[in-house]
């Protein structure tokens, strides 16, 4: 089925990227960042000194002790950072290139009777691979006992500056996509979904067997997972599950199985107004963020965002890039105070309203830096966050719910359906400047408790 | 120009340089919204983006409240005209347009400084910051004041208006009446005589009726009848009529509408459903008058005439389409909309001691909304069910 998005936006920002591909090596350090993974418990499994293979389990989430996270590369555990709480903040590992690594089982394609979800699980769970399986609703790691009632692959983000789907699928064998699906059947009795844009027609997709094909169009978030999912097998309650996982790490599920070897590779851009050289690159798992911009240059005081400019992380050279980002976006971040901004005809403003004379040329591309363009207010309801938000959900009436911890309403608006990244452009258009993602991810966490 | 840049570099570095004294310890940090509400009034603030989304839209709530004012001003600046012009039709254009501002410019600036000193006393207490939506009531309260009223009814009700329709209830965005119209009603109720009645327009001696007035003074007629040759639709589409300042022009008016819609301020769906609400039920009250003979002269009023006549124009476009007051549902909005434009016929046509009905058809479904949203809410909720069911 097609998903037809008409309530959305696509952003029209200076600083995409090209189609250039290159590689980028890891550096002489790599960094994990156990915080990055909501609702896990970190427990390390190394210390200072010790030296590790690539695949070396590093840590595990004490919840779920099975759950390994483990090391893209050989090497030493230079240093070990905490925070407050002693929170595992940062796993520094040395670089060693002559390092031993761990292989697993592999299987040739096809022949996977001897495949059971239980050996799966426990070969993805070791290899490190399992966390970049999450569930909905709460888009944490899934859990490895609770199988989903189906499994969500997308393929093209509809953010600002996604990576290419065409780029990733000229790259890589049609058998490695092919292998991680049949891998992702084998966990669900359910059906396996995959979400591609329709003006994409890549008969590499088309050719896929064992999985239930699905076009979107229209503008973001219509690549967002939770809109598909509302659409194909909408989550019900807080007992519901499905999984979700990006295309690209499908494919390094495939690979696992096929060669035996974990695979950390994966294609990201490297975008915004604020960085020269953009453009698409494929690196490694835990590649610090200075290392692929090494060639690159910034201006002075610019944001470093790890994943895309809606729902990345703010970050720094020092940071390796997320676990689950596909880009490093870097825009300005000067705020320009405008000498009465309230009441300029604003030629130079982007906004979704329609008070400023930019909308007189709506194609034309614009620099956004990181200015909130206005105080906080109380709410507003003018109706500009429903124009964007293509979910089945009553936005400002959830919000209210919400912010009164009415759990009983918040669950029939359907809070489970729900995830920051859907509301991204609620906050980006709501005039009183609420931050309806923040709010959002409230609601699922006094939800996930208490609901 | 230089000069600009350095004047403006100027002003910057004064508002930097007392800054301290506003925040944490400093001399004057109770009145911090004073300094928050200059410092931005003057640049748009400093703040950034603590977290996804990174970027923001360039709208804020100080640009989409000073749009509504925007959209006011033909209504304002025909409102002086009319004022002047109702005084002594015959006189120069200038002229004609001193008098009206000798008389609506000190209602503005009551208003204005009334209001503006509730809302500054509330933010330093609360400590929050003054809120713009004040700009949009301070103008309101005005347009909806007869031209005859004396400057300390517009204080009281002002002072009523914004602590009681809006402060009382925690400020701009939680309020459950528009607080412009809580003003009118007020003074509808506590003075009637000043608002209402046939004494209502006297402007340095010279009393009239308004349309409404003369179109509900006597039984046994029909509305049209009444208004004769004395007011003519197109008179009344212009605004060449007696009445509230801001109200009597349809014409200026509709142009503030245009301007709401394109900009998209003004919730197109509240004011379509108020207009097709008022139109729908004009036209039953016409074809029932006609079935009884009534000897109620409003039940005859053709829509055309409830239009122009009277608040409803200003009603519509700026009283109805404020969005804190109004239903907050896309489905809830057409549903509020209809409820204003059928109860302000029926209030014209059945209340024979206040034919202006626009105004508390406003409150009554300004009481009615959040009802009318829990009802959508609640069917939405129910055609969820019904989705996870299939």
């Amino acid at each position: 089925m097609n998903i037809r998005v008409k309530k959305g936006h696509d952003l029209k920002l200076v600083g995409k990227p090209t189609k250039q591909l290159d590689t980028i090596n890891f550096g002489p350090i790599v960094k994990l960042h156990p915080v990055e993974f909501p609702g896990i418990k970190p427990k390390l499994l190394v210390k200072e000194g010790d030296a590790v293979k690539k695949g070396s389990p590093i840590f595990f989430d004490k919840n779920h002790p099975e759950i390994m996270f483990t090391s893209p590369i050989g090497g030493r555990i230079e240093k070990i950072v905490f925070g407050e709480r002693r929170r595992i903040e940062i796993v520094e590992i040395a670089v060693d290139d002559n390092a031993e690594e761990i292989t697993f089982e592999s299987f040739p394609p096809g022949e996977l009777s001897a495949l059971t979800a239980e050996k799966i699980i426990s070969i993805l769970c070791t290899s490190g691979l399992w966390p970049t399986i999450r569930r909905r609703p709460f888009s944490k790691i899934a859990d490895p006992g609770k199988p989903p009632k189906s499994i969500f692959i997308s393929t093209m983000s509809t953010a600002p500056f996604a990576v290419d789907l065409e780029i990733i699928l000229e790259n890589t064998p049609q058998e490695n996509i092919q292998m991680g699906i049949d891998i992702l059947q084998l966990l669900t009795s359910g059906a396996v979904h995959l979400v591609s844009p329709n003006n994409i027609p890549n008969s590499k997709l088309a050719e896929l067997k064992n999985v239930q094909r699905h076009t979107y169009s229209g503008p973001h978030p219509a690549g967002n997972v939770g809109v598909h999912v509302s659409h194909i097998d909408p989550i019900k309650n807080k007992d519901d599950s499905i999984w979700y996982i990006s295309l690209q790490d499908v494919i390094s599920i495939g690979i696992l199985f096929l060669s035996g070897t974990v695979d950390y590779k994966k294609y990201i851009t490297v975008a915004g107004s604020a960085v020269s050289v953009k453009q698409h690159y494929s690196v490694n798992r835990g590649t610090l963020i200075s290392q692929i911009l090494s060639k690159n240059n910034l201006e002075a005081s610019a944001r470093i965002i790890s994943g895309d400019i809606l729902t990345g992380s703010i970050s720094n050279r020092d940071n390796a890039i997320g676990f689950y980002h596909e880009a490093i976006t870097v825009i300005p971040n000067v705020p320009d105070r405008v000498f009465m901004g309230w009441i300029t005809p604003g030629f130079g403003k982007y906004s979704l309203s329609n008070t400023f004379l930019s909308k007189i040329f709506p194609k034309r591309e614009q620099v956004l830096n990181t200015s909130m363009n206005g105080s906080k207010r109380a709410i507003l309801p003018i109706g500009a966050i429903e124009k964007v938000m293509p979910l089945n959900i009553l936005p400002t009436m959830l919000v209210k719910s919400i912010i009164a911890n009415d759990i009983e309403n918040m669950e029939q608006l359907g809070i489970y359906e729900c995830d920051p990244e859907d509301f991204a452009l609620c906050s980006f258009s709501d005039a009183s400047k609420m931050d309806i993602t923040g709010i959002i991810q409230d609601g699922l966490n006094f939800a996930e408790l208490e609901g | 120009m230089p000069s600009w840049k350095v004047d403006l570099k100027f002003l910057r570095n004064i508002l930097d340089k007392v800054e301290p004294n506003f925040t944490g310890n400093g001399k004057y940090s109770k009145f911090y919204p004073l300094y928050e509400m200059a410092d931005t009034f003057l640049f748009t603030p400093a703040d950034r983006t603590q977290n996804g989304p990174h970027i923001r839209d360039a709208v804020d709530l100080k640009r989409v409240m000073s749009f509504v004012v925007i959209a006011m001003l033909p209504a304002l600046l025909f409102g002086i005209f009319n004022v002047g012009y109702q005084i002594n039709p015959n006189g120069e254009l200038k002229d004609i347009f001193l008098a009206g501002l000798k008389i609506v410019l000190p209602i503005i600036l009551v208003s204005y400084s009334v209001g503006g000193f509730w809302e500054v006393i509330f933010a330093v207490v609360r400590k929050h910051e003054i809120n713009e939506g004040f700009l949009v009531t301070g103008m309101l309260i005005p347009l909806v004041m007869p031209p005859s009223i004396p400057l300390w009814m517009v204080a009281i009700a002002t002072t009523f208006g914004v602590v009681i329709g809006k402060e009382i209830f925690g400020g701009t965005g939680y309020n459950i009446f528009n607080p412009a119209l809580v003003a009118r009603a007020f003074i509808f109720f506590a003075y009637p005589a000043a608002i209402s009645g046939d004494r209502v327009w006297t402007v340095d001696g010279i009393s009239q009726a308004t349309p409404l007035l003369q179109a509900s003074s006597e039984e046994g007629s029909k509305a049209l009848e009444l208004l004769g040759s004395q007011f003519n639709w197109w008179d009344m589409f212009y605004g060449f009529i007696p009445g509230s300042i801001g109200e009597t022009s349809t014409l200026a008016i509709l142009i503030g509408a245009v301007f709401l819609l394109v900009t998209r301020i003004g919730n197109w769906r509240i004011m379509a459903g108020t207009l097709l609400g008022m139109v729908l039920t004009a036209k039953l009250t016409n074809v029932f008058g006609e079935a009884v003979a009534s000897s109620n002269s409003m039940l005859y009023l053709p829509a055309e005439y409830h239009l122009v006549m009277g608040g409803f124009a200003f009603g519509l476009v700026f009283m109805a389409t404020d969005p804190v007051s109004a239903a907050q549902t896309d489905r809830g909005r057409w549903i509020y909309g209809l409820l204003i434009g059928f109860m302000c016929v029926i209030i014209r046509a059945i209340n024979p001691a206040y034919p202006e009905g626009m105004m508390l058809a406003i409150l009554f479904a300004n009481a009615f909304s959040p009802l009318i949203d829990y009802f959508v809410m609640k069917s939405h909720i129910k055609q969820r069910l019904k989705r996870f069911a299939a």
